[in-house]
């Protein structure tokens, strides 16, 4: 970004979205503690730090089910865009209420104890080679440490300074960790509670993000396969027919190498760019075209159609593909990208496709 | 052919929702009734995670009073004070002495064993079995008294009851008697295993077909204390074939740590 | 796990991070600015913000900051 670094890029849309994220979080803490507390019989009164514990855990778990669900929703039907564009704040907050998890169950169950209580963390439950007795305080240690790089590593800086795809893989491990996170509460929460309510509830999260992942994945890969075997053996591919794109939209293909390109019309013209948005690599064929420059689904960054350059003050750049209209009308792509910067052939249909 | 064209249908050409920019009328009017149902559904959530809690049982920590007994001192197996009380069963109570914190052991009671003393601590409860929390240094909690120690006190009766196969936990006295609440299960077996090891008696919490529980304090086979070997097995379904002996109103279980076999 | 192997554990993670703690102390206030224009003259609150990050990934930055050629910032 060619403009100067700020802690956070606040607007009124991310203080909305803050302000509801942090009500939730209010109000399940907060019914959780009430009901935690009053729904024994007197005499038998949970103690508020396990209490505590175990609401901020679930809390920490029930946030990143929401996170990772709102990835595939918001390629499904861009109303949950909204919930996408300030995800990374629901993300450092659920590192946040972890991180109290983390640190209360450290202090009440680890500490003043006759050994450091990091190490009681690691050796006070010792079955470490016991398929069923696994200690679960190690799941939920590693899930932490992803957890802490992930939001450590959110600022749009680090996506710059570690290159978009070190940062997409490093951002990847959220997977992991919930994988390790289903297996903390798996091996503790689940061993300890007798309730089935609890096993039902961390399936259907299972389930949920599992769906919406392999839903969102079949959709892409169908529409892919609709697309394939395009390419005439002189490197350019036959998208589709000028009026098949959608005025300020985009169709997206599949080009041989597994990359996509995002062919937009901006009226009588169209253009072709890489599908990949230089912030995280967004799908900016799921966009528009907004004020004359396309414009990402995810967090609104822009590039001009006929450069690939973003208007300034930024200076992104994706690449431009060149497009032709052949002689029977279909829009061609060419496969090879264009250097950063260099403008691409395009279409003008004139008034033939409006 | 399918084409992919993006999520927007085409026949709709209202805005796509933009971060920076005002949020276009559709994604208003569906936020405004997404909002409501999402901080129901976060509410409802709560509601059910907590209400399904299983009981953490009886027991108290009582930490805003301070409690005194007087009694005579024993170190011998754990830390306790047998206090002289003619109205219980045996004539006596066993009240539990731990440190505050998980590190019982740093209590040196080696030179006061057996005296009369006056003890004043926090009381931690549960089913009528005592346990009192004190700080480390003696002086602030421990003083000398000169009363009259009856028998059953000074020197309980032992009574070796037999041998028996026992079935239940091995869980940390002082959690379990009502510091944590829940003070058992696998979430709470660090903790318990580390309370141990600092020198927290253990005890058997064994349960019959019917439900009636017996907590024993846990000696070896010899009636001295238990060392780490117990520790992996702690919080965990076990069993072990040992002897129950009765020592004033305390009933002890007796087995080496290698008796005990996880169920 | 004995306590050995324990200590050792995080004894490397206290050494890890102690030595990302300092780097991340010269990082965020001089490093960063020769490792990315736009981190010039950028507030305190971007600065605070990296801490964690520089003290964590250290080895990486120390890299991309020796193979960053004074005055080529990006």
């Amino acid at each position: 970004m060619g403009v100067k670094y700020q802690g956070v890029q606040w607007n009124g849309n991310k203080v909305v979205y803050d302000l509801y994220m942090l009500v939730a979080l209010a109000l399940f803490m907060g019914v959780f503690m009430t009901i935690g507390m009053t729904v024994h019989p007197s005499g038998h009164q949970a103690d508020a730090v396990v209490l505590l514990i175990r609401a901020l855990g679930c809390a920490a778990f029930l946030m990143l089910t929401v996170v990772l669900t709102i990835g595939p929703l918001a390629r499904m039907n861009p109303r949950f865009l909204p919930f996408l564009y300030n995800r990374r704040h629901l993300g450092v907050m659920t590192f946040l209420v972890a991180a109290a998890h983390f640190g209360l169950t450290v202090l009440w169950y680890h500490s003043s104890g006759p050994l450091n209580p990091f190490v009681s963390l690691l050796v006070s439950n010792p079955l470490y080679a016991s398929v069923e007795g696994f200690p679960f305080e190690a799941f939920g240690l590693a899930a932490f440490a992803i957890l802490f790089v992930m939001a450590a590593t959110s600022h749009d800086f680090w996506l710059k300074t570690l290159s978009a795809s070190v940062w997409k893989v490093l951002h990847m491990l959220v997977y992991v960790a919930y994988g390790l996170l289903v297996l903390h509460i798996a091996y503790g929460a689940l061993m300890t509670e007798k309730s089935a309510v609890y096993v039902a509830l961390v399936i259907a999260a299972l389930a949920i993000v599992a769906g919406l992942h392999v839903v969102t994945g079949v959709r892409e890969w169908s529409r892919d396969s609709g697309m394939k075997g395009l390419h005439a053996p002189d490197g350019w591919i036959d998208v589709c027919a000028p009026e098949d794109i959608p005025d300020k939209r985009a169709v997206t293909a599949p080009l041989p190498k597994g990359d996509r390109v995002a062919v937009f019309r901006d009226g009588a013209k169209i253009y072709a760019v890489e599908n990949a948005c230089r912030h995280q690599n967004g799908p900016l064929g799921e966009g528009c075209i907004k004020d004359g420059v396309i414009t990402c689904p995810w967090h609104g960054w822009q590039y001009r159609p006929q450069d690939g350059v973003s208007p300034p003050p930024y200076e992104e750049r994706i690449a431009t593909h060149d497009v032709r209209l052949s002689s029977l009308g279909r829009v061609f792509v060419r496969v090879k990208k264009n250097p950063l910067g260099k403008e691409g052939a395009f279409i003008d249909v004139g008034g033939a496709a409006s | 052919m399918s084409l992919n064209k993006g999520v927007i249908p085409a026949e709709r050409d209202d805005d796509l929702f933009i971060g920076w920019a005002k949020a276009p009328a559709i994604d208003r009017r569906f936020l405004f009734s997404a909002a409501p149902l999402l901080l129901g559904a976060t509410t409802g959530l709560g509601w059910l995670v907590a209400k399904n809690l299983s009981d953490p049982g009886a027991g108290k920590w009582d930490t805003t009073a301070t409690h005194v007994i007087e009694g005579a001192l024993s170190a011998k197996p754990y830390p306790m004070i047998r206090v002289a009380d003619p109205s219980a069963p045996f004539g006596m109570r066993t009240v539990l002495v731990v440190a505050q914190g998980k590190c019982t052991s740093g209590l040196d009671l080696a030179a006061k064993e057996g005296i009369p003393v006056k003890a004043s601590g926090a009381l931690i409860e549960r089913n009528g079995r005592q346990m009192l929390e004190v700080p480390f240094s003696l002086d602030k909690w421990l003083e000398p008294v000169f009363i009259d120690m009856p028998g059953v006190v000074a020197d309980p009766p032992e009574e070796r009851l037999g041998r028996f196969a026992l079935a239940g936990r091995i869980m940390d006295s002082k959690c379990f008697f009502g510091v944590m609440r829940p003070g058992r299960g696998k979430t709470h077996k660090a903790c318990a295993a580390l309370c141990i090891r600092g020198g927290v008696p253990p005890s058997f919490w064994a349960r019959d077909g019917k439900g009636r529980e017996s907590v024993l304090l846990m000696t070896d086979a010899a009636g001295g204390p238990l060392g780490e070997d117990i520790l992996p097995l702690v919080a965990d379904p076990v069993s072990a074939d040992g002897e129950i002996v009765r020592v004033g109103d305390l009933l002890q279980f007796r087995a080496d740590a290698d008796a005990y076999r996880r169920v | 796990m004995s306590i050995e192997t324990a200590e050792m554990i995080w004894m490397a993670v206290g050494g890890y991070l102690g030595l990302g703690a300092l780097f991340a102390f010269y990082f965020v206030l001089r490093g960063v600015d020769g490792l990315d224009h736009a981190a010039k003259g950028a507030g305190a609150p971007f600065r605070l913000l990296l801490f964690p990050g520089a003290a964590a990934l250290w080895p990486i930055l120390l890299l991309r900051m020796l193979a960053t050629p004074k005055g080529s910032a990006r």
